[in-house]
């Protein structure tokens, strides 16, 4: 906990200086309406708190279930990649096509066939987080040193003992790596459905704010996206903190 | 008792589409309990000799024998111990963890004590420390340590001081003797240097290149136990040129 402290604050007083900032240079006329102070946004906080809970625990469920979909699938496919002759190249291609896909204009057809709701929101949020998943679970897999695997060959280990004892943990801080940068797509995933009609979610709440032009309700709902993005990031290494305890591929020193 | 046999073995590989013939019709025998350094250039086919006694690598014409056992039945026994290149240590292990890794595999209890064995190479103290925390020559002790867990008849070593210092090396060199005696196994060194070669070995199988061959065996009738004075010996002289020469004549031969 002392450890967290020690790595959250350098970050919390850049972020404090620049509410500072903002605070004085919207007091001295600087800014333009659309950007409020950062006091103003908070003064609108109390009254929206009931409200922003509910739609920001929305966008954290599409997400979570967006996120934990992307994650199977990547970790399938990425089998299938490593398994098969032959089939990295075409499943990292799938990958990639994926990854290109504007998603603000594929979220409109998904309606159609997902309906407005979770469903929806789940499954663009997994295509977002989908790609840098697919990489780390592929790379990891991948880093195993031709030697370890001869080493695991000559102790006529079996193909379960190489995929525990040495290709997982292997691949263990790769595939972190990748949980931390899909953890934010997958939250912007779901903002980007919600905003195309919803109901409940941080999205929703946005457009309306957007529409009745209360500019400091948009910003609390923008901070709010930013907070958890930056809560699951931080949630994901501290795990790695407590799993990946040595240095991956340490290089040797001498003596 | 654990003699190796090599009968008239082959290995060609398949490089783009091109057939190139690694080894051609090598024939040895190892003695049980002898100690045998194989030199050679470049491209000698030295490690890939070592690979196919290990099993690592089926023979394209040939047949090895360990004792009276195939290198696959050998293999899965247990009977062969891997000294590679690289310490090869699991990172996220720690030093006894690393050594007590082959019994894991092989689903027994060590036969060789992981505590007596990190004594033998002189790590006391460091059975709990992680590779990342070791130099480069105390990781390479550890991956001895590991092949010799299962009291392997065979123990096979392709250039495991090669990124050593001369120094750390020649004391690796005095202390692999020492083990080599107490443990009684049949043992094969990959290397590049002549010394080394003389000092260690009962025998020396020199290599050419291109196809690798076994071009000349010079036996090494110096005492054992062999200390560092042995070196300033003109005996051990007259055998390092004798090496040298056999080295070299293939050198002028090939060119």
């Amino acid at each position: 906990m002392k450890a967290m402290l020690q790595t959250a604050w350098p970050p919390l007083m850049v972020l404090l200086v620049l509410a500072l900032i903002a605070e004085a240079a919207k007091a001295l006329g600087w800014l333009p309406i659309t950007i409020p102070a950062p006091s103003q946004v908070a003064a609108v906080f109390p009254a929206q708190a009931a409200d922003l809970w509910w739609h920001a625990s929305g966008t954290l469920r599409s997400a979570i279930f967006g996120y934990a979909l992307a994650g199977a699938i990547a970790l399938a496919l990425g089998a299938v990649a490593l398994s098969l002759a032959g089939a990295e190249r075409a499943v990292l291609g799938f990958g990639v096509a994926v990854d290109c896909v504007p998603l603000i204009a594929l979220a409109p057809i998904f309606v159609v066939w997902l309906g407005q709701g979770l469903a929806l929101h789940a499954t663009i949020a997994a295509i977002a987080a989908f790609f840098p998943m697919l990489v780390g679970v592929v790379q990891g897999f991948k880093s195993t040193e031709p030697t370890s695997r001869e080493l695991f060959h000559v102790m006529a280990a079996d193909r379960g003992q190489r995929l525990r004892l040495l290709m997982l943990p292997a691949a263990l801080p790769f595939i972190f790596q990748a949980l931390k940068i899909a953890a934010p797509l997958a939250l912007l995933g779901a903002l980007i459905a919600e905003w195309i009609g919803a109901e409940r979610g941080i999205g929703a709440m946005m457009i309306y704010a957007l529409f009745s032009f209360n500019v400091p309700v948009v910003w609390l709902t923008i901070l709010t996206l930013c907070g958890l993005s930056a809560g699951a990031y931080g949630l994901i290494a501290l795990a790695e903190s407590r799993v990946v305890t040595w240095t991956p591929r340490e290089g040797q020193h001498d003596g | 008792m654990t003699a190796i046999t090599l009968d008239t073995v082959t290995k060609r590989f398949a490089i783009d589409g091109r057939e190139v013939t690694a080894l051609e019709k090598v024939s040895a025998t190892f003695a049980s309990g002898s100690f045998t350094a194989l030199i050679g250039p470049s491209g000698c086919g030295k490690s890939t000799l070592l690979r196919l006694i290990a099993d690592i690598l089926p023979p394209t014409e040939g047949s090895i024998s360990i004792g009276d056992k195939a290198p696959g039945v050998a293999r899965l026994k247990h009977e062969i111990g891997f000294v590679f290149q690289d310490p090869t240590l699991l990172p996220w292990r720690n030093v006894v963890d690393n050594i007590r890794l082959p019994a894991e595999v092989a689903r027994t209890r060590e036969v060789r004590d992981p505590r007596l064995l990190v004594d033998l190479v002189g790590l006391k103290g460091f059975e709990t420390a992680r590779p990342a925390q070791l130099s480069g020559g105390m990781q390479q002790r550890v991956a001895i340590a590991r092949a010799l867990s299962m009291d392997p008849k065979v123990l096979l070593m392709d250039e495991p001081f090669g990124a050593l210092d001369e120094i750390t090396r020649q004391r690796m060199n005095l202390e692999l003797l020492r083990i080599w005696k107490e443990s009684g196994t049949t043992a094969i060194l990959v290397t590049h240097s002549i010394a080394e070669a003389v000092f260690m070995a009962d025998r020396v199988l020199v290599l050419s290149a291109h196809p690798g061959r076994v071009s000349d065996t010079i036996d090494i009738p110096l005492p054992r136990p062999r200390t560092l004075d042995i070196m300033r010996d003109p005996a051990f002289n007259a055998l390092e040129n004798a090496v040298r020469a056999a080295l070299f004549a293939e050198e002028r031969s090939a060119a």
